[in-house]
């Protein structure tokens, strides 16, 4: 495989944006990483789009303005990894040498879905019977308190923290603080999970120009270390909902592609869609021992001036979640952060970083999909 | 369905002397998987699979009182059985009286599906 960088990111902010459409999000985008890396269109050889919600061609709708046809589009769905999955499925076509430079999208607008949770497979036995993603995670979250006698508070806790980073990002939905009195006081959703212990809905788009010559482009390079996807597996049977396997499984096939371990990683911006998921990600990833996420949470060392700051755009609690959009948008946090460029979020000395993005709910499995990617900055 | 999971009529065994019949379950040969609702095929072997009646009994593993949507409140949660199958579970006992690792007994009815806490 050859070595693959980022070149040009860009994204829209994230948001109720009800006066937009999923082309025109994406276009923003789109002509933002492309301008980011001074490329010109006829650079790009392929695109990659991921969307979960808006119907099929959702690429394909997105370049038709922008004058960017006769290259192969390819939609990709893969739940809230689907921009993730399509940026692996970049990196894979770029390192095998398939194309030089390819452009990576990811779009939503789920306010075009209408409130609260959203719909799952009306196929599955689960949901068919009342089952919904908050539920799914607030169960988590009962057995990991109950495992390890803890708190709803040490649940808000990641809310107050998530929050006070989204307050700091004009990109973000989110911008302001808030108090752990204020989360579990907040309307409850599925107990133990209270509206502020879940990330929002909403719309936002973003892209990455992707490539194997980095040489051709102004933009300053990032390179891509580790790039995993991975599905769930079936279990019929007793599954630890406490261990997301396979956010385990993903990180550790990213981290030996890398060659580095959690230690090295100056910022995570990981799949927090509610508070209890940021603290079973915390020992999935390898940065707390089982049983010792919450201490490390309360320690400091995963926010601003702490050993890897974890989801210092907000991440999803803050920032928000449009779902086809997330996994794009947390690798152009990502891009920000290791060039140096993230404003008042900035994480001081970025060096490497580590994007996780997970989800789909089935009945049996722990999530349908997981990338996980591994970026550096160029150390010239 | 709120408050219970409808069990569809071929996974109901009615010669059960358990109230409304037993959970039927299936069960691979080869003893790689006890799934319900049940699975015409392992999916660890493609070995088509045995039917087995569940006891009815069963522990907690976890469980959350769903807040939003219309069907509002009901209690959601996953039971084990002794047989070895996760069953995705409505409870009717107060959650406030509802832990994890709760013995849990099935109550079928009119082939619907409710678990309750028990003391054994």
């Amino acid at each position: 495989m050859r070595e693959v960088v980022i070149v040009g990111a860009d994204m829209t902010p994230f948001g109720k944006h009800l006066d937009r459409t999923l082309p025109g999000l994406g276009g923003d985008a789109v002509r933002g990483a492309i301008g980011d890396a001074s490329a010109a269109r006829a650079d790009i050889q392929a695109v990659y789009s991921g969307n979960v919600a808006a119907g099929s061609l959702t690429g394909q709708r997105i370049v038709r303005d922008l004058g960017l046809g006769g290259i192969p589009v390819v939609n990709v769905e893969n739940a809230c990894s689907s921009s993730a999955s399509a940026l692996h499925e970049a990196v894979v076509a770029v390192g095998a040498g398939v194309h030089d430079t390819v452009l990576v999208i990811g779009a939503e607008q789920l306010t075009a879905l209408g409130r609260g949770p959203l719909p799952l497979n009306r196929d599955d036995h689960e949901a068919a019977n009342g089952q919904i993603m908050p539920a799914v995670y607030a169960m988590r979250a009962r057995r990991y308190l109950y495992e390890h006698d803890l708190t709803p508070a040490d649940l808000a806790a990641v809310a107050v923290k998530n929050r006070s980073h989204g307050a700091l990002n004009p990109y973000a939905q989110i911008r302001t603080t808030t108090t752990v009195e204020e989360v579990l006081a907040s309307r409850p959703v599925a107990t133990p999970l209270t509206l502020f212990q879940c990330c929002p809905n909403g719309d936002g788009a973003a892209a990455l120009v992707v490539t194997a010559t980095p040489e051709r482009f102004s933009g300053p390079p990032v390179r891509i270390r580790a790039s995993v996807l991975h599905s769930g597996r079936f279990e019929t049977g007793f599954r630890d909902m406490t261990t997301p396997q396979i956010t385990v499984e993903s990180a550790r096939d990213a981290y030996e592609q890398a060659g580095i371990g959690p230690e090295d990683l100056s910022l995570v911006e990981l799949h927090d869609a509610f508070t209890i998921a940021e603290l079973l990600y915390y020992e999935a990833l390898g940065l707390a021992e089982r049983g010792k996420a919450a201490a490390l949470l309360h320690s400091g060392e995963t926010t601003f001036g702490g050993h890897t700051v974890v989801n210092p755009s907000g991440g999803l609690l803050a920032k928000g979640h449009p779902i086809g959009a997330t996994g794009a948008a947390q690798v152009v946090e990502a891009v920000w952060q290791l060039r140096g460029r993230a404003g008042d979020r900035q994480v001081g000395g970025a060096r490497i970083a580590l994007t996780h993005v997970t989800g789909g709910g089935m009945a049996g499995v722990d999530h349908g999909a997981c990338a996980v990617h591994i970026l550096e900055r160029n150390a010239a | 369905m709120p408050g219970a999971v409808e069990v569809s009529p071929d996974s109901i065994d009615h010669s059960s002397p358990q109230p409304g019949g037993a959970l039927i379950a299936s069960r691979c040969p080869d003893g790689h998987s006890t799934a319900h609702p049940p699975l015409d095929r392992c999916p660890v072997c493609w070995v088509p699979t045995e039917r087995v009646a569940l006891s009815g009994s069963g522990r907690l593993y976890s469980f959350s009182t769903v807040m939003v949507g219309p069907a509002a409140p009901y209690t959601v949660g996953y039971v084990d059985t002794p047989e070895g199958a996760r069953i995705f579970a409505h409870l009717t006992t107060p959650e406030a009286d509802l832990r994890p690792d709760q013995p849990v007994r099935l109550r079928l009815a009119d082939a619907r599906a409710t678990w309750e806490a028990s003391d054994a």
